[in-house]
Parts: C-alpha cells; structure tokens; sequence
C-alpha cells in the first residue's frame, strides 16, 4: 500500500511523468532490487557512496557488498540483513526508475527523505509504514490532513484499508475529501451503526462502473450488470467490514450493533452531512467511504 | 455418521454469501442444500423442510437471526443452529448461545469451519 503513496508522491512532486511512472509500476515485477537501493533505503550509505561503489564496480571485478565493505561504507553483517531484508514494493519502484534512468540515486534517496518530512514521519515510523503497518501510514494521512487525534477515525480507517488489501486490491491508496466531484451519487450503499437509540451511518458512494469492479473483486468472479449480485456484493463487504469493526470494539469492551445495509440510486451527494469523506483509489477503479461521526457511539460504558 | 448427508438451510439476506456457501457445500460433497433469505423465511423452511443444520446470519431485515433462534429450535429442538454472522461480538455469541445456538462462525465463512462446527456439536452431542 505504501508504493502507492510513495508513486503518487513522486508524481504530485513533478519528480515522473504519469507515463514513466505507469512504465515503472509495470517494470515492477521484472525488477530485482539492488543492494545500492536496499543501503540508501535503510540510511546505511549516501546516494555518492553508492554511486562510487558502482564507478569501482567498473575496474575490479568484485561485488557490491564486498567494495562498499573494503571502503568502510557499510559492515559485513550489514550486507547479510539488506540481502535477506524484504524488498519492499516501494523499492522495487524506485529500483525500477533508476534502472530507467529516470532517477539516479541522489533523487532516489532525496524523494524518501522528503516524503519523510512531507508527512512529519520519523525514521521508525518511516520503517513501520514501508514493512506494511498501516495504522502508522493511515495516523499520518489522518494528522497531514488535519484529523489527527480521532483513535475511532483511525482504528476504522486502518481496518477499513486493511480488508481493501485483503478482499479487494492490495494497490490501493486513501485520500481525504470527495473524489467523485459529482453533484449525485449514482450508488450508495449504506449501513448503521447502532447503540442503543443512537445511530450513525457509513456509507460507500461512487458510480456504476466502479461499483461494479468492487462487487466482482469482492465475489471473486466478474459482475457486469448492476443487478442483486453487484447489490449483494458491495453490502456484504461494507457489512463483513463494519462486523469487524464492531468485534473489535466487543473485545475493548465497547457493545455495538448494526442494521441490515441499504442500497440507493441518485442520492444528492449533499446528503452527507457532517461525515468524513475518502476517497479510495484502487489500480481500476475509485469510489468513496463517507463515514459519519462515531465518536459517540466509541465511548466506553461506565 | 455422514455429514454430507445432512440437510443445511442457509439463511442470510445476502445473495452472494448464500451463493459461494452453497456451491463451497456442494463442492465438499453436501448434497441436500437449501437456502433462505430472513428469519421469516428460515422458520417457515424449518417447518416444511426440517433440516438437520441451520447456519443462520444474524443482520437480516424483518427478523434477524437472533429472534429466529428460539421459534426455529420450538420447531425441532435437535435442529442444529450455527451462527454464521460479521458481528461476532462478545453480546451476540453470548444471547446466541443462551437462545439454542450449538456455535458461532465469524464470517468470512469458510466450509472447513462449517463441517468443524458440525462435528464439534454432533460429538459433544455423543458424548453428552
């Protein structure tokens, strides 16, 4: 999930064209990542020491790992964790946009650094999010956009782009705010989230053909009309979502229940007030997540 | 005993979930499916049909699984129910099994946690 951040990054930051950085993310699969890549990733050599050690490479036959060793830039047991460490896909990207010379290593190791501070991350919150912690990825979108603070907001996010990965499509990425820009809502697909007389509502909203990739991810098999497959669908996985949601909610003691979800055609996207909306983009398609306060609901039982 | 040989009501209001749990079902080799969408609709299979086994949701619109458990386990009370519900709480596992319920599955369902609830409770049963 976080190669997604990080291309997008990359693409807002003017650093790739949409096209190089299309090429790059289809380059992916052939990629091996280097251990010069692996090094700067992990703060143990400069891009320049890196790209020294490549100049040397040209003169004596002798692996990266033994000259950056011989020249004191990186230990021995240093190379054994980088060569057994996992590649992560955000290098596997930045592997495959030096290998197109695209990037050297100096913008490489320039664009995490300033991804870093582009979204306040310290080194080991860094390193969390790029081996796949998504509540620390999820808390630092929340915090740059100003709904840091909201543990529900984050809990549910996070167990939302969690079931995303596992049920959907693991290339997807969160934006806060309406991506649909549209006056209506072709679908919704809408469920409450009860205790006692208060009720809240989450909601998935976007239009047909996005509702109907979701519907077929979901099913595991293609869905090509809006019929009471796709229906069935995006309601059982919005219901097995907020299910979990409130299983974990039970297990911090916190009792919640829920209605049956409820689709509806053409709903004014002005009907959503007062909710926190994101947008999720996933590799064919877009829909929203319009999520009402739950804050409420959340607090513990005295 | 066989199990495959036991008659199975699906009740949930989702047409996807009763869909993939049937054919998963019918791949495992159970060949007396049947399925329902509501609570009312699982109470009236139950009394034409008389099924062995009932996996019943819990979120269905005009009578959810819970207020089912009890009419369906009046019906016959040796009905087997098993609970396949998302909102595995610890307020729904413990009304469930107070009302009849012999188990809970949190869903996603899988067949493998199906025939494990099914023996489970026909052992216990054995036993008891």
């Amino acid at each position: 999930m976080f190669s997604q951040y990080f291309g997008q990054y990359l693409l807002n930051q003017g650093l790739v064209s949409g096209d190089k950085l299309h090429q790059a993310i289809l380059a992916q699969k052939e990629t091996h990542v280097k251990l010069g890549v692996l090094a700067i990733n992990q703060a143990y050599m400069t891009a320049r020491q890196v790209e020294e050690v490549h100049q040397a490479q040209m003169t004596v036959d002798k692996r990266f790992g033994e000259i950056a060793v011989e020249l004191g830039y990186i230990t021995e047991v240093q190379v054994g964790e980088l060569l057994s460490s996992q590649k992560n896909a955000h290098l596997l990207l930045g592997q495959a946009l030096i290998d197109m010379d695209e990037f050297t290593y100096e913008t490489f190791s320039q664009s995490l650094s300033s991804f870093k501070e582009a979204y306040s991350l310290t080194d080991d919150q860094f390193s969390s999010i790029t081996n796949g912690n998504i509540e620390t990825l999820v808390s630092s979108i929340l915090l740059q956009n100003h709904l840091g603070g909201k543990q529900w907001l984050c809990d549910y996010v996070s167990l939302f782009a969690k079931n995303l990965v596992r049920f959907i499509d693991s290339n997807i990425r969160l934006e806060i705010g309406d991506g649909q820009n549209q006056s209506r809502c072709e679908w919704t697909f809408s469920q409450d989230i009860l205790k006692d007389d208060l009720s809240k509502t989450v909601t998935i909203a976007g239009d047909e053909n996005a509702m109907l990739h979701l519907a077929s991810r979901y099913a595991q098999e293609s869905i090509e009309t809006p019929d009471e497959m796709m229906e069935a669908s995006v309601g059982e996985f919005l219901n097995l979502h907020n299910g979990i949601f409130l299983v974990n909610l039970s297990n911090q003691g916190i009792e919640l229940n829920l209605k049956p979800q409820v689709p509806a055609r053409n709903i004014p996207s002005n009907s959503f007030p007062n909710t926190i909306k994101l947008n999720v983009i996933g590799t064919d398609t877009s829909f929203d997540l319009i999520i009402s306060d739950l804050s409420d609901l959340v607090v513990h039982q005295s | 005993m066989d199990i495959f040989g036991l008659k199975i009501l699906i009740c949930d209001d989702s047409l996807l979930v009763r869909k993939k749990l049937r054919d998963a079902l019918e791949i495992a080799g159970f060949y007396h499916v049947l399925e329902a969408g509501d609570g009312n609709e699982a109470i009236e299979k139950c009394k034409n049909e008389k099924p062995d086994v009932v996996l019943l949701d819990i979120i269905m619109p005009k009578k959810n699984g819970l207020d089912a458990i009890q009419e369906i386990k009046e019906i016959n009370k040796n009905t087997l129910v098993i609970m396949a519900s998302s909102v595995g709480t610890q307020s729904n596992l413990i009304q469930s099994l107070k009302l009849g319920a012999s188990n809970f599955i949190q869903k996603p369902i899988t067949v493998e946690a199906v025939i494990n609830a099914i023996q489970t409770t026909l052992q216990e049963r054995g036993n008891s």
